[in-house]
């Protein structure tokens, strides 16, 4: 399994990833630079948290429009998998590769803590090492992360992870995570590679990238 | 010849104008003249602290860079080692709180990364005026989110700090900024060498803003400090991620470059005549060549500004090409602006033509430090006098008083604006020293950041002493050994005598206690002038500190751990003096703080053992609020109760919140009780009761005074802060 | 928008009515006339530079601040327009002698002015747009005596705006003919268009003709000295500044809004009903004839979320 780490600049979060799938999974796994276009022998394209240009203007409005985004379209038109995380779910939401957009948070503060979440659906190359109803803990840090979308029933098929219990930014029916109709390309706000390890608390998140790894 | 007003517009007074130009031998330019004044101000120069800073020990074998660079440098193993500095951002956020904050984060991460180190960690300690103030409720969710908007968006973790809220902040609050680093190998240095070698700006373009920052940080703050307000910068976070891993990127592929240097306080007047004067060599720069980014600029502007972002390099002659792509693939300016030259001067041209010229021991050496003038306040004797303690009734209602006090609660309102976890390394945060792990190596680090304002007011020495040793015992509680120290001391008017006295005094306290505990200090900064028109802020000198855990098994948390252990006390809690409880019963700071220095030692060096040995179960620090108030934390951080009888001569009121230290809260395993107390048996250790399921419950000499579940505790912690800020 | 029906048609141009009342349509013709009808042809591709001259002068004007009838471009040579009534008068305005005053005065041809002279002339067809001056206008009702001078003050700084933008297009604004009109709350808007047709350019430095003179005076290139004309108005810059407004659609919670709302009315603004916060952009720009399409792009495509932002923009000076 190829992972490709896309590394746009204001990215933070993309050596985290990078730390997850070689040192924890070791899985093979490289870095894209933004401006690059080729993403041959990639398996698997993940879209960092961080804040992509800054988060000026809006969040993941200016990456969408780096070299590398018509390439990773290109990708998932094919089938290809990818995850967008945090900054990197704002991105595809703004590219289009995911319905909705992802406004401020309702309490206007930036927000960085463990959420309860709910599993909603296991059937995706994303969470089936998961039980559907499962309830696991991430930690979330985000600005924007109030889920957005004129029309919940386009989506409701498409909700793979809900906040359980508290809904942290007032997102719309509780929806943390989604995947698109073909559910190939999957938006998640929390961090799961914030917790992919004991030492950091919980391990939750490395069933995210584990999923990925056996769907392959 | 100029004039006083022309004079007090930049800091200066007539004297050290005349003392520059004799020692120039002729009248300086417009433009000599404002380089001049910056490096001469307090905050480039430390005039009024010189002297006193040599009190502090700096040296260690394990310290690879003491003061005078960009930041410290101690060795964590022969692979790694780690640049730690803190720094004050006062002035700028009193004025313009979010701005200010901000950029007094890009500022210190800057100086972390000028040592070739990663920023791996950052700690904030902030100080205010009392929350009912809505100016302070202003101020104090302005500097959060400043610190949030540009910590979180570099993507360096906030993972710590401290927070008081005290009347003389008001008006001037504190905002000290530590940043911590990662290096491999040997680190940079901010010095220009090798004559011909270029001087390269790097980052962002050059604008008027902040022209005489360092003037303004440099003066007390008044009402027209507002109009002052052109002085403070805007910060782009941004802009600083793209730097740190340009910067980063071109020191792991070339080693050409020679010399890195922040740009901070008088922009490249003051980082270039700092690179000149560590590498004994001089400087010259022509300012039409910094990119700009306003029309029209003079070169005082240019030579002044303030702008932040933007660093200055000393690379190899000729090897330029190796670094520039670099910098432009991040989409950063890459300037060659001047280069190394032999004469010790710093010589700055406009299109080829010379418009000034000073030598760059006039703006180092030279610059005047002056003799303190100490007086010891007349008042001290009667604030250290406590006349009447006030009598408590309802033992429980001050307990939660004190625990819902933002003095003592929870600063999750605080840290969840923070991102505490980027870089996943993150193992314990907001309960005592925060702790990170160190990708690929065993051992751990342990973070702490401390100060004490109350105490150094009502006995300076003392107080010093306390905030050097409260953090080393931060640090001991978790499991880690003191490696060294950086600071902050947040003082007054210095040409206020007993200002002066304070500053002396303390110093000495947290030398001394430096000194006894082997812990070098390796880099701080001094902040003057912290008065308003109504207030001087309390002499507080923050302490920030590093140390070392072994592993991951011997990690000590302070939260009770689990039913029946055994809860000992280490020292002897008491003496009510500078408490908490003075101040929030009589409404007034009171009393002289009581502070062992020798069992200090004993009782950090005994309890760094314990833990390594694995011999306790937790390990919590008694400080502000007393025992009481650490006994609640460990019980709501556990969500376990507790059963404890102390049988004691003094009154309730000084064993449940004095503030005597050192005092230290252990659990063990109910069966090593006999190893603990022959274990500690060099130091007063007392069996003060049991961890139990669900209450707590306090008696002193059997009398039961406490009985409270842990759900009333833990609802009056959390929501200290929050009700507030809703 | 289509046209509905025809509601003038004169020599270079027909006038359609739209289906709102305030709205016009202008079509540009090829044709060109000269000597009060005398002299008639079609010059192809006149209409389509006319069109696109005018309509580029016109969002110039209006960045200026000089109200005109000009709404946007519809097509090549279609523009919509605001529906003005118009006065019976021409206004010429002459900076160089040229034309009828040369004939009139005797003077040398090209002489500069020593300041810009206003003149008047009657619209009427039958009596040949006779010259009049001031005191006919008032004693005829033709304008008041206010609307005469905004009409005054209005050509006058249209004129200095187009003297210094066609010396930027390397062409010298010789003299020109403005129409103006004014709607139903009395606003006066300055109308017709502004093209070859209505103003003498003359090559910078030089009295080499770019305008209808050439026709005129039969002196040949007609077809391209329209067409260079309209190539270089297009090309060339005008400073301008937009300034973009977004804010989130009324059906999404404005929480940034609710949190002001509330202080306003803790400090005793109770009238306040509702408070919606925005973004403001200020963009600079040398602007490019089809400006305000861009506007609208970049505004669609990356200034503003479509799912959740709305936005509005205008020109500003």
């Amino acid at each position: 399994m190829n992972f490709g780490i896309v590394v746009f600049p204001g990215t933070n979060c993309d050596r985290d990833c990078y730390y997850v799938i070689r040192d924890i999974l070791n899985q093979p796994v490289k870095f894209i630079w933004h401006r690059e276009n080729d993403l041959k022998g990639i398996d698997c394209v993940v879209l960092p948290g961080g804040f992509s240009y800054g988060d000026y203007l809006r969040a993941g409005a200016i990456a969408r429009f780096s070299p590398i985004m018509s390439s990773v379209r290109e990708f998932a038109d094919k089938g290809g998998l990818v995850i967008g995380i945090c900054n990197g779910f704002q991105i595809l939401t703004e590219a289009g590769l995911l319905p909705g957009a992802l406004g401020r948070n309702r309490s206007l503060r930036f927000i960085c803590r463990y959420v309860n979440l709910i599993i909603e659906r296991n059937d995706t190359p994303f969470t089936s090492e998961f039980e559907k109803g499962e309830i696991v803990r991430m930690p979330i840090a985000h600005n924007e992360g109030n889920y957005y979308i004129d029309d919940l029933s386009k989506v409701e098929k498409q909700v793979v992870l809900r906040y359980y219990g508290e809904n942290p930014n007032g997102a719309l029916d509780n929806i943390a995570g989604i995947v698109n109709e073909r559910g190939n390309v999957f938006g998640l706000m929390p961090h799961p590679e914030r917790c992919s390890e004991k030492i950091l608390g919980s391990e939750d998140g490395l069933r995210i990238f584990k999923s990925i790894v056996r769907s392959l | 010849m100029r004039t006083k007003e022309e004079l007090q517009r930049i800091s200066m007074t007539l004297e050290e104008y005349q003392l520059a130009k004799s020692i120039l031998g002729r009248e300086p330019n417009d433009l000599e003249l404002g380089m001049i004044a910056v490096m001469w101000s307090e905050h480039c120069g430390y005039k009024h602290s010189k002297k006193t800073l040599k009190l502090f020990p700096t040296t260690g074998p394990h310290v690879l860079q003491g003061p005078g660079e960009n930041a410290g440098v101690i060795k964590l193993d022969e692979e790694l080692a780690l640049a730690m500095k803190m720094e004050s951002h006062n002035h700028p956020s009193a004025i313009e709180p979010y701005q200010g904050a901000a950029t007094g984060v890009g500022g210190i991460v800057r100086d972390i990364l000028a040592m070739g180190a990663r920023p791996i960690a950052l700690l904030d300690s902030l100080r205010f005026g009392l929350l009912d103030n809505s100016k302070t409720r202003y101020l104090f969710s302005g500097v959060v989110s400043g610190i949030a908007g540009y910590g979180n968006c570099i993507g360096v973790p906030t993972i710590g700090g401290e927070l008081a809220f005290e009347k003389p902040y008001t008006e001037n609050p504190l905002v000290n900024v530590m940043c911590v680093g990662l290096l491999k190998g040997k680190p940079k240095s901010g010095k220009a060498v090798g004559i011909g070698n270029s001087l390269v700006l790097v980052g962002a373009s050059t604008g008027r803003d902040g022209i005489h920052g360092a003037t303004f940080a440099s003066l007390e703050l008044t009402s027209e400090s507002i109009e002052r307000r052109p002085a403070v910068q805007a910060g782009d976070p941004f802009m600083e991620k793209l730097l740190i891993e340009a910067i980063l990127e071109a020191l792991e592929k070339s080693d050409a470059i020679i010399g890195i240097q922040d740009m901070g306080a008088a922009g490249i007047t003051s980082s270039s005549v700092e690179m000149a004067s560590r590498g004994g060599v001089g400087v010259e720069i022509d300012v039409t060549m910094v990119p700009q980014r306003e029309k029209g600029m003079t070169p005082e502007e240019i030579m002044l500004s303030e702008s932040q972002e933007r660093m200055l390099l000393c690379i190899e002659k000729g090897r330029e090409e190796e670094i520039r792509p670099i910098f432009e693939k991040w989409g950063l300016n890459f300037a060659i602006i001047g280069h190394v030259i032999e004469e010790r001067v710093v010589r700055v041209k406009e299109k080829g033509k010379i418009v000034g010229e000073l030598p760059i021991d006039l703006l180092t050496e030279k610059v005047p430090a002056y003799d303190l003038i100490t007086k010891e306040p007349e008042r001290l004797k009667e604030i250290q006098i406590i006349e009447n303690i006030p009598k408590v009734e309802d033992y429980e209602g001050v307990l939660l008083r004190l625990l819902g006090s933002p003095n003592c609660s929870s600063s999750s309102w605080v840290y969840q604006q923070y991102d505490h976890m980027v870089e996943t390394n993150t193992v314990s945060i907001g309960t005592g020293a925060s702790i990170l792990r160190v990708k690929g190596k065993p051992y751990l680090l342990g973070i702490t950041t401390d100060g004490e304002g109350r105490y150094c007011y009502l006995d300076p020495y003392i107080g010093g002493m306390m905030v050097v040793a409260e953090s080393a015992r931060n640090l001991i509680c978790v499991g880690a050994e003191p490696l060294a120290i950086t600071d902050c001391l947040n003082f007054g008017n210095p040409e206020d005598p007993e200002v002066a006295w304070y500053f002396v005094e303390t110093v000495k306290g947290m030398s001394e206690c430096a000194r006894r505990l082997n812990i070098p200090v390796i880099g701080g900064n001094v902040s003057f002038y912290n008065e308003s028109e109504n207030y001087t802020v309390y002499p507080t000198p923050i302490v920030g500190m590093v140390g070392k855990i072994e592993n991951i098994e011997t990690i000590c948390t302070p939260e009770f751990k689990k039913e029946g252990d055994t809860i000992y006390i280490l020292g002897e809690p008491g003496n009510l003096g500078g408490s908490l409880l003075i101040e929030e019963l009589l409404g007034e700071v009171k009393g002289k703080p009581s502070f062992n220095i020798e069992l200090e030692v004993k009782l950090e060096d005994l309890l760094l053992k314990a833990i390594r040995s694995r011999l306790i179960n937790s390990a919590q620090d008694v400080s502000r609020g007393g025992l009481g108030v650490a006994l609640a934390e460990c019980s709501i951080w556990g969500n376990l109760g507790v059963d404890i009888n102390i049988e004691t001569g003094k009154i309730p009121e000084e064993v449940l919140f004095g503030e005597a230290q050192p005092v230290v809260i252990i659990t063990v395993d109910s069966d090593r009780e006999k190893e603990i107390e022959q274990f500690f048996k060099d130091i007063p250790i007392k069996k003060v009761g049991k961890v139990i399921r669900n209450n707590f419950t306090v008696k002193i000499n059997g009398n039961e005074i406490i009985n409270l579940d842990i759900e009333t505790l833990k609802k009056e912690w959390s929501s200290g802060i929050e009700r507030w800020m809703k | 928008m289509e046209k509905v029906k025809l509601l003038y048609e004169g020599k270079a141009k027909r006038v359609y009515s739209t289906p709102e009342e305030d709205k016009f349509i202008i079509e540009f013709k090829d044709t060109a006339t000269a000597f009060d009808g005398l002299k008639k042809a079609d010059i192809s591709g006149k209409g389509e530079a006319n069109c696109i001259i005018s309509s580029k002068i016109f969002e110039l004007l209006t960045i200026k601040g000089i109200k005109n009838h000009y709404i946007k471009r519809l097509s090549e040579r279609e523009m919509l327009v605001k529906s003005v009534k118009i006065f019976p008068i021409e206004v010429i305005i002459r900076n160089r002698v040229a034309g009828s005053m040369a004939k009139r005065l005797g003077l040398d041809v090209g002489k500069e002015l020593e300041r810009p002279v206003l003149e008047f002339c009657y619209k009427s067809d039958e009596l040949h747009d006779p010259m009049i001056n001031e005191d006919h206008i008032l004693a005829l009702n033709l304008a008041t005596e206010e609307e005469l001078k905004t009409i005054k003050e209005m050509s006058l700084e249209t004129n200095k705006i187009l003297i210094e933008f066609f010396r930027k297009c390397h062409l010298e604004l010789v003299d020109m003919k403005f129409e103006f009109g004014k709607d139903s709350q009395g606003n006066i808007y300055l109308a017709d268009e502004i093209s070859p047709d209505t103003c003498r350019l003359w090559e910078l430095g030089t009295t080499t003709s770019w305008d209808k003179d050439r026709f005129r005076k039969d002196l040949g290139g007609v077809e391209e000295a329209y067409r260079e004309v309209k190539e270089r108005v297009i090309n060339t810059p005008i400073d301008s500044k937009a300034r973009i407004f977004i804010r989130l659609k009324p059906s999404i919670l404005d929480a940034q809004g609710s949190v002001i709302l509330n202080a306003l009315k803790s400090l005793g603004f109770n009238e306040v009903i509702e408070v919606r916060v925005g973004k403001l952009l200020e963009l600079k720009m040398d602007r490019k004839v089809d400006e305000p399409e861009r506007i609208e792009r970049m505004c669609r495509e990356l200034l503003a979320n479509p799912v959740m932002e709305d936005y509005e923009w205008e020109w500003i000076e």
